[in-house]
């Protein structure tokens, strides 16, 4: 009984600790500065981290998500290049702030703390890292300036190691920095890409920044400025500083500046055209469709990388044709007629657009659904699936619906030119959803009434809409069990050749424009066709130099669906003229059965889907949350 | 359900649950589940039934489960031992008369009587008499409902009269208060006890659904019925989710203990908590499991089947109702509409050339059953006593591939032994196991897919069964819904829980005892994912063929395996004596360290061939890693002490404390003290009241208050530690975890931000004022409470005050307050007329949470600032637009004086204009309604007896609680999609054809706009409130009369009928008033949750 006891209490003994127990239990998952910078894999691991965090347009960038939501859609459906069923009018409207100072501030940590550990590296290491923290920052800063103008230039860390959070809130005052004006946040952007060519290596790994991202960034963002200084007639100052808008004076150094910019690059880098002929268009055309495809192609000069399963995007299922969906959506961008018509080698009335009638206003009879395109320009081909295009070894199947009344004597137009009414019902068969019916034609054979790939009439159907559907970036060789969300790999090229050369181009027709020399005009010609040479279209001459629209459309039509277009008509000030309650046109095919050939029907948009630019969108909205934590800060004109 | 039948074969089409329930209803003998049945059917030699018993228990466990064999071996042997020690005596018997009485002296008919220790017994008759053959010197037990059991003994052969006195009064009920217990009598703190056959009048496969209604201020919201989800919402007063303590260990899980092993369940809703430290501040619920008691050994069947019908469920429009909707949308465009749908299409639905699709006819069915059985042993000698107890549920789902269903078993062992005459052991164990089976889609999904299917799309391409269609999207709720097209999701889980302790009386001391506990549970989490790649095919009318597309692809299986180990060390002193029979000490003393620990890891490869398993997969992609979220050690460590103190019974004092340390912070703010201090005087004791003929009905009267401080640690940790999480967080569809380069996926690092070492517990401040009246010995008894409780350093971040430009975050700190206030009460009434005995119960609580202290950032303007200002305002308060109405004419629109837009139609909603100012706009935003739990809930609950009859009926209810739906819910046609069937209730032109914008367009009324027009979420017309009161359960039970048994062993045989969920008054539409909406508690579904369900249910139960 006496030893259960002694037993007892020894247990008890055991139990009962003398002392408070020692509560440290360190966290499992959380590592420290010393992990991070003393090896080349730690220093990888927060460059992955700020370079996954940049701010570009790319495969992921919806105008009113973000850059990082996922989305269905089309972001070219906001500049009247294409509509989209889910996608309609609209500005940026996410506003992007809060995490371009999150990133900025890692750069401004990484570039103040790798010092400390730089006996662990190589000089060289050094300095190239530090390059690539510092074009990551001037990234952001001009994905910030092109948004709002001026906004606060922060380049340190400003919260001090260590410091303790009353520190911190007893210093909130001074972190409420004020913007700066828009001519110094272009100048910070310009001193920082200065910085980048002086220490980023001549070449880096494909997805990283070289010399030439800087000095083609350079080009970019000084083009930006120097049209803002041109064309913007918004003003807001605050106090001494321009907040919104730089000195017209300005213009011509800043188009300098983006001309010298991207001389560098002369004779680096030059555009693709592996597969390109100087004889063959379809060639010609392939060549473009290829040059997005292709890593190894001469024109990348900064580029982001997916990879499958970690780091993946749904281009290819968000814009496959219908009839080669995998489920899902498809053919969200449709590029409307307005877009089409900007290309050569298609029948156009005399005021440009297209022809679809003859002169007694009866349509234009074609044997093949290919026939009108049949001429086009190669780098339209090589941009846009026309109907009938072949992709993936299918002809693209878009067909509005088989008409079924006479065509003796020609076919009327279906619905005024210009109406934005309904088709008639009667003599015509279409097909609300992808279940359709096959109509039977007079000679017994059975035709679908909408084409494998649309348009079906009702919206719920993920079908073509404009008679058009996109062929830019998309994937001829990924098996269509992998058209499906995060399944996407091919790069997003963020700036290639072509850019830089558009960039020259503009840049220098602006400094011919302004009494600058004509040796100006002349790199513009010579910039102009070299891309005109490469897309298949007729080489410019002098003469037809005659303002900078020409750069201007060669820069959309090259550039297309990359989403530049949207800053570009922002920077030229022209987008509320383009749109103002614009309706975009569209081209729909019909076959009529009783003729047996085709027609096209140019109309507008059937939804009647009505662009309106707002003035004010030129600069976008400060978060109102941004404002409310720094009350200093001024916020843009009309919000 | 595999433990008693073959594997399952997808082949024959059902399902073991299926298959289990036609068995048993096509051999009415065998109601209980055959392995079970062998102890009612087999020997009747009670040693026989008990290896038979074992022998059963053994079986059950055998198949496969080497796991759980292992665990339960030794207590089986132990148990098997316990069991064969027992022996039944047998002595000569004589014929005892007597009758029975109650307190008024009137003859009580129906009163049960047994020999004490035996299986004999008998019933009172209609005068009150009864006969039976008893020995001397054995003791005779009379009970009756409503009346205290009351034991005689035998001391020779004359006649006996026996007078019962109503059992009603509670004063001397023992109540579970944390580490101690009290009697009710002396309580001075808010703690609501009710009984395991109190609980168990409700059947549901989940214990939370049974308590609904039953405890003031236990707000209870049952969030889905789906199988194996044990989705609720509850909490104490709404201070916020409760710490769970099992047999007076904190544990994880209350939903799947079995009702069955309960012996009680206790509410500690006040600072009486402040015992358990950083954990207490939400309150407390104590689950107290059975005990074994001396006496022979009593085994107890239990088994109830029922159908689940889902209660509320919305169905889709046919094909010519949404081509009608779908023409409505498209004619209502102000720059021109079009009608989408030609007459054609509509003649070929109506001429049955083409058919409409009824997607809730593919996907689901009706009704699915489902079923609970437990199997319970107790007894003991002098020395040692058990309780064990074998349960397991079945439950099915309703979709019709059967794919969705779940079983549990559980078993627990609680068992104690008298080592020496002062050394007691005691050892509970128990463990359960639950597997839930469901397509690789989860339901809620399915029926989001079903309900947007629309009804022109047909099920199979081409109508032909070999094809499933390829649906303009993804989303085709027959092949989701079906495990052998898209693949299945399996859960397996594992909780294993048990506790050993010894207790020693110090011989020397009276009423001094210490006891050591040690504890060690482990919960097992190991899922299994198929993702199978599914064809879906286009069918070409053209060419007759079939196009094939790919969903789900690749094929992908993963694992995932967690693990929760955790334990707990506990030594105390008690000590309780009462010097004099005056001054009532009890004091206690304690420490306690605990360690709760996670880890988890998961692999995934992908599948080339249709295999599911790892070992198939291929390496190319394959992935391994863990969630660094359940990935952690948490310890605490804590010194308790409680000292209790009553004079007289009359005037009661106590005092509690825990000084209770977390890991969680840093090291100078991981220790805290949590005071409690309870004051009570039962004036009823006092002699003015005692000697007051016009007081002394009321028989106890006592006024009790209680303040303490809680803590509260759930929401903090390492936020007092910097540097980055790694990797950083991301996803495929958003911003990846990191970047490519030179076509190599590198990780990134995510920074932390500004690390707050200060950062700790936030802290709750508690009072409680109640009183407690029972009148009439009991006939009345009630209890009302007022509670405040204030909380500080509640957790927020300054974010609002950093500005931007700074690029990083303020960590979390303890800068917040509010306040939760409020009232409960509970009448309870117990009587009996005549045969008919009943007791009548009332509960009511209501509670709010009002923001105090809040920080946040000036806004723009005073009105956003009031807007967005949180502070000193209700916590649910929901800003929106009020409603105006519709408009009911052109004219109306015309006249409006506000602003209209020309796209408006009659019809349309018409938004407050809040402010006047003649356009409605972010600025008439104002309080509307309230979000969350409801802030009113209430019970009434009669229970009874008749003869042979018993009845129970719980009406529940709950008020000040609203529902918002979003997606398909509040838009018909949302996304392209289909339309629910409310939506045809709506304003339209007469013509379908007809423009709405002409002003000669006949319109029909209708309670929803015009298709195309929704309502604004943040309004009146997309909120509603979902107050309601249901019949929440309702028994009936018929105990057959004992002389049926005759010998063949059995003590009692009760059957049952019950149904849950009955009936529901509610002005909400078309959902069930608890189903999760946008503005309730908990929805990650978006509305689609699985519906809340109807049980129809009858059972056995049988004590042998």
């Amino acid at each position: 009984m006496k030893r259960k006891i002694y037993l007892l209490l020894l247990v008890i003994g055991t139990i009962v600790p003398a002392c408070k127990k020692n509560l440290d239990v360190p966290p499992p998952n959380i590592v420290q500065d010393k992990d991070i910078f003393t090896s080349t894999s730690g220093i990888m691991a927060y460059l992955a981290r700020i370079y996954s965090e940049i701010p570009m347009e790319d495969f992921k960038w919806s105008p009113t998500t973000g850059f990082k939501n996922f989305f269905y859609g089309s972001p070219a459906a906001i500049t009247g290049e294409a509509i989209s069923r889910d996608q309609q009018n609209s500005t940026e409207t996410f506003g992007y702030w809060a995490d371009a100072y999150s990133l900025i501030r890692e750069c401004n940590y990484f570039s103040e703390t790798l010092p400390n550990y730089a006996s662990n590296f190589s000089d060289t290491q050094v300095k190239n890292w530090l390059g690539e923290a510092r074009f990551i920052r001037a990234f952001t800063y001009f994905a910030l300036a092109k948004r709002y103008g001026g906004v606060p230039l922060i380049d340190k860390v400003l919260t001090k190691p260590g410091a303790s959070i009353d520190d911190i809130t007893a210093s909130i005052e001074e972190y409420k920095v004020p913007r700066s004006s828009e001519q110094a946040t272009y100048d910070f952007i310009a001193a920082d890409l200065d910085y980048a060519f002086a220490n980023l290596p001549e070449t880096n790994q494909k997805g990283r920044a070289s010399k030439y991202a800087a000095a083609a960034l350079k080009s970019r963002a000084m083009l930006f400025a120097g049209s803002i200084a041109k064309y913007n007639n918004i003003n807001l100052t605050s106090g001494a500083d321009r907040l919104c808008g730089i000195p017209a004076a300005k213009a011509t150094d800043y188009f300098k500046a983006a001309y010298d910019a991207a001389s560098l690059l002369d004779g680096k880098f030059s555009l693709y055209k592996n597969s390109w002929s100087p004889t063959d268009k379809a060639a010609q055309a392939q060549n473009f469709a290829n040059l997005f495809l292709d890593p190894s192609s001469s024109e990348n000069i900064f580029i982001r990388q997916y990879h499958y399963p970690d780091a993946a995007h749904w281009y290819d299922a968000n814009q496959i044709p219908h009839q080669l969906w995998n489920g899902g959506y498809s053919a969200e961008t449709n590029p409307t007629l307005d877009f089409v018509e900007m290309f050569e080698g298609l029948p156009k009335n005399a005021d440009g657009t297209f022809k679809t009638t003859d002169a007694s206003g009866h349509y234009l009879l074609y044997n093949n659904v290919t026939d009108v395109f049949a001429n086009a320009e190669p780098r339209l081909k090589g941009t846009v699936i026309c109907p009938g295009d072949v992709f993936k070894g299918q002809a693209i199947d878009i067909r509005r619906g088989i008409y079924t009344g006479s065509s003796a004597g020609g076919i009327d137009k279906l619905v005024p030119e210009g109406s934005t009414s309904p088709y008639p019902t009667t003599d015509l068969v279409t097909s609300a959803t992808d279940a359709q019916t096959a109509y039977t034609l007079p000679d017994g054979s059975k035709m679908n009434p909408a084409g494998l790939s649309g348009d079906f009439t009702s919206s719920g159907v993920a079908g073509c809409i404009s008679g058009f559907t996109i062929r830019k970036y998309l994937d001829p060789n990924l098996p269509t069990a992998n058209v499906t969300t995060n399944h996407s790999e091919q790069s997003w090229i963020e700036i290639r050749y072509a850019e830089v050369l558009l960039n020259q181009a503009e840049a220098g027709y602006e400094l011919f424009s302004a009494g600058q020399g004509a040796t100006y005009e002349t790199t513009a010609l010579t910039d102009l066709n070299l891309i005109r040479e490469r897309a298949g279209a007729t080489p410019a001459t002098l003469g037809d130099m005659t303002s900078v629209d020409i750069i201007r459309t060669e820069r959309r039509k090259e550039l297309a669906f990359e989403n530049k277009t949207w800053w570009d008509m922002k920077r030229w000030r022209i987008s509320d003229k383009e749109q103002n309650s614009r309706i975009y046109r569209i081209l729909n095919p019909f076959y009529s059965a009783t003729a047996g050939k085709y027609f096209f029907d140019d109309r507008y948009d059937e939804r009647n889907s009505r662009y309106t630019f707002d003035p004010r969108w030129y600069y976008e909205q400060i978060p109102a949350s941004a404002i409310a934590k720094s009350t200093n800060l001024v916020q843009n004109p009309g919000y | 359900m595999r433990f008693f039948l073959p594997r399952y074969s997808k082949k024959n089409g059902q399902k073991p649950l299926k298959i289990f329930l036609s068995y048993c209803f096509a051999n009415p003998a065998k109601v209980s589940p055959p392995g079970a049945s062998q102890n009612i059917s087999g020997s009747r030699e009670p040693d026989g039934l008990l290896t038979s018993a074992v022998n059963n228990i053994k079986k059950l466990l055998h198949p496969g489960h080497n796991r759980f064999k292992k665990l339960f071996a030794a207590q089986l042997t132990l148990l098997t031992g316990i069991f064969l020690s027992l022996s039944v005596f047998a002595q000569g018997t004589a014929a005892i008369h007597g009758t029975v009485n109650d307190e008024t002296g009137a003859a009580l008919p129906g009163v049960s009587i047994k020999i004490k220790g035996t299986t004999t017994g008998t019933v009172s008759d209609v005068s009150g008499h009864f006969t039976l053959n008893a020995a001397i010197g054995q003791t005779l037990s009379f009970s009756f409902i409503g009346y205290k059991t009351t034991e005689v003994a035998i001391q020779n052969l004359t006649p006996i009269t026996v007078k019962l006195t109503p059992s009603s009064s509670s004063l001397n009920e023992v109540v579970v208060v944390g580490y101690t217990t009290q009697k009710k009598g002396s309580l001075t703190s808010a703690v609501s006890q009710i009984s395991g056959s109190e609980i168990t009048t409700t059947k549901n496969e989940n214990i939370v659904n049974t308590l609904t209604g039953k405890v003031p201020g236990l707000r209870v919201v049952q969030n889905t019925s789906e199988p194996g989800s044990f989705n609720n919402s509850f909490d104490i007063r709404g201070m916020g989710s409760p710490l769970i303590v099992v047999d007076g260990i904190p544990r994880p899980d209350l939903a799947r203990i079995d009702p069955n092993d309960v012996e009680s369940i206790s509410v500690l809703k006040d600072a009486s908590a402040a015992v358990y430290g950083v954990r207490a501040a939400n309150g407390v619920i104590l689950v107290t499991t059975k005990k074994g008691k001396k006496g022979k050994m009593e085994l107890n069947y239990t088994g109830t089947f029922g159908w689940q019908v889902p209660s509320k469920f919305p169905s889709s429009v046919n094909a010519v109702d949404y081509m009608t909707l779908v023409n409505e949308q498209s004619m209502h465009n102000a720059n021109g509409g079009h009608l989408t749908y030609t007459d054609a299409d509509f003649e070929a639905y109506q001429n049955g050339t083409k058919q409409s699709t009824d997607w809730h006819a593919a996907t689901v069915n009706k009704s699915a059953p489902q079923m609970e059985q437990n199997l319970s042993a107790s007894g003991g000698s002098d020395n040692s006593t058990y309780f064990v107890s074998l349960g397991m549920t079945g439950q099915d789902g309703i979709l019709k591939s059967n794919d969705l269903d779940y079983k549990k078993y559980n078993l627990r062992s609680n068992l104690s032994t008298r080592v020496t005459k002062n050394l007691k052991f005691d050892l509970n164990v128990s463990g359960t196991m639950e597997e839930k089976n469901q397509p690789y889609q989860s339901p809620y999904w399915i029926f989001r897919s079903m309900w947007y299917q629309p009804p022109t799309n047909p099920v199979y391409a081409n109508n032909n069964p070999l094809y499933l269609n390829n649906l303009p999207n993804p989303l085709h709720p027959v092949a989701q819904a079906d495990a052998d097209v898209s693949g299945y999701q399996q859960y397996n889980n594992k909780w294993f829980q048990s506790a050993a302790s010894l207790t020693y009386d110090i011989p020397f001391v009276k009423g001094l005892n210490v006891k050591a506990l040690y504890s060690f549970d482990d919960v097992i989490n190991d899922n299994k994912k198929y993702n199978k790649a599914y064809y879906l095919y286009t069918y070409n009318g053209a060419t007759d063929t079939y196009a094939p597309s790919l969903n789900q692809s690749p094929s992908t299986i993963r694992r995932e395996y967690y693990e929760y180990p955790t334990d707990l060390a506990r030594f105390s002193i008690n000590y309780d004596h009462s010097f004099g029979g005056v001054h009532n000490v009890s004091a206690l003393l304690l420490y306690e360290e605990s360690t709760r620990n996670a880890d988890n890891f998961y692999a995934q490869r992908e599948l080339s061939i249709p295999v599911d398993q790892l070992f198939a997969g291929n390496s190319l992609n394959q992935q391994g890693n863990m969630s660094t979220g359940q990935l952690y050690t948490y310890k605490n460590a804590a010194y308790v002490g409680d000292l209790s103190y009553d004079y007289k019974s009359k005037y009661l004092a106590k005092f509690a404390f825990r000084y209770d340390g977390s890991s969680r912070f840093g090291t100078d703010k991981q220790w805290g003290f949590f005071p409690d201090v309870e004051l009570g005087w039962r004036i009823s004791e006092e002699n003015f009241w005692k000697n007051s003929s016009t007081l002394s009905f009321i028989n106890n009267l006592k006024i009790r208050g209680s303040y303490g401080i809680t803590g509260d640690d759930s929401a903090s940790a390492y936020q007092f530690e910097g540097g980055y999480s790694y990797p950083a967080s991301g996803s495929a569809t958003g911003q990846p975890p990191g970047a490519v380069f030179d076509g190599t996926f590198i990780n990134g690092v995510q920074n932390k931000g500004i690390p707050n070492p200060n950062i700790t517990w936030y802290t709750s401040k508690t009072f409680d004022g109640g009183i407690d009246i029972e009148g009439w010995n009991g006939l009345i008894d009630v209890t009302f409470d007022y509670f405040i409780r204030n909380r500080s350093g509640l957790l927020a971040t300054q974010l609002l005050t950093l500005p931007d430009v700074v690029g990083a975050s303020l960590p979390q700190q303890n800068l917040n307050g509010d306040r939760t206030q409020g009232f409960d009460f509970e009448i309870t009434h117990r009587n009996h007329i005549g045969k008919l005995a009943y007791n009548v119960r009332a509960t009511f609580g209501m509670t709010n949470t009002m923001n105090t202290t809040q920080v946040q950032a000036q806004a723009g303007n005073s009105y956003l600032n009031w807007l967005n200002g949180t502070a000193n305002r209700n916590n649910n308060v929901y800003f929106g637009y009020g409603s105006s109405g519709q408009y009911q004419s052109y004219k109306d629109i015309e006249n409006s004086d506000q602003f209209t837009s020309r796209s408006v139609v009659v019809g349309d909603y018409k938004y407050e204009d809040w402010n006047g100012d003649g356009q409605v706009d972010v600025s008439d935003s104002h309080p509307i309604a309230t979000t969350g739990l409801p802030l009113i809930t209430y019970g009434f609950n009669l229970g009874g007896s008749y003869q042979n009859f018993d009845f129970n009926f719980l009406f529940q209810g709950a008020a000040m609680v609203n529902a918002s739906y979003l997606e398909q819910l509040s838009t018909p046609l949302w996304a392209g999609g289909n339309a629910l069937s409310q939506f045809l209730d709506r304003w339209h032109p007469a013509d379908p054809k007809a423009d709405p914008y002409s002003p000669s367009t006949v319109w029909v009324p209708g309670y929803y706009s015009y298709t195309g027009t929704v309502a604004y979420t943040n309004t009146l017309e997309n909120l509603h409130s979902a107050a309601y009161l249901r019949l929440k359960s309702a028994e009936i039970g018929y105990s057959l009369p004992e002389k049926w048994m005759g010998r063949t062993g059995i003590r009692g045989v009760r059957i049952f009928a019950n149904g849950y969920n009955l009936l529901t008054f509610t002005n909400l539409k078309y959902l069930d008033p608890e189903h999760p909406s946008a503005v309730s508690a908990v929805d990650q579904q978006y509305g689609y949750a699985y519906p809340l369900d109807k049980i129809y249910s009858f059972g056995v139960n049988v004590k042998f």
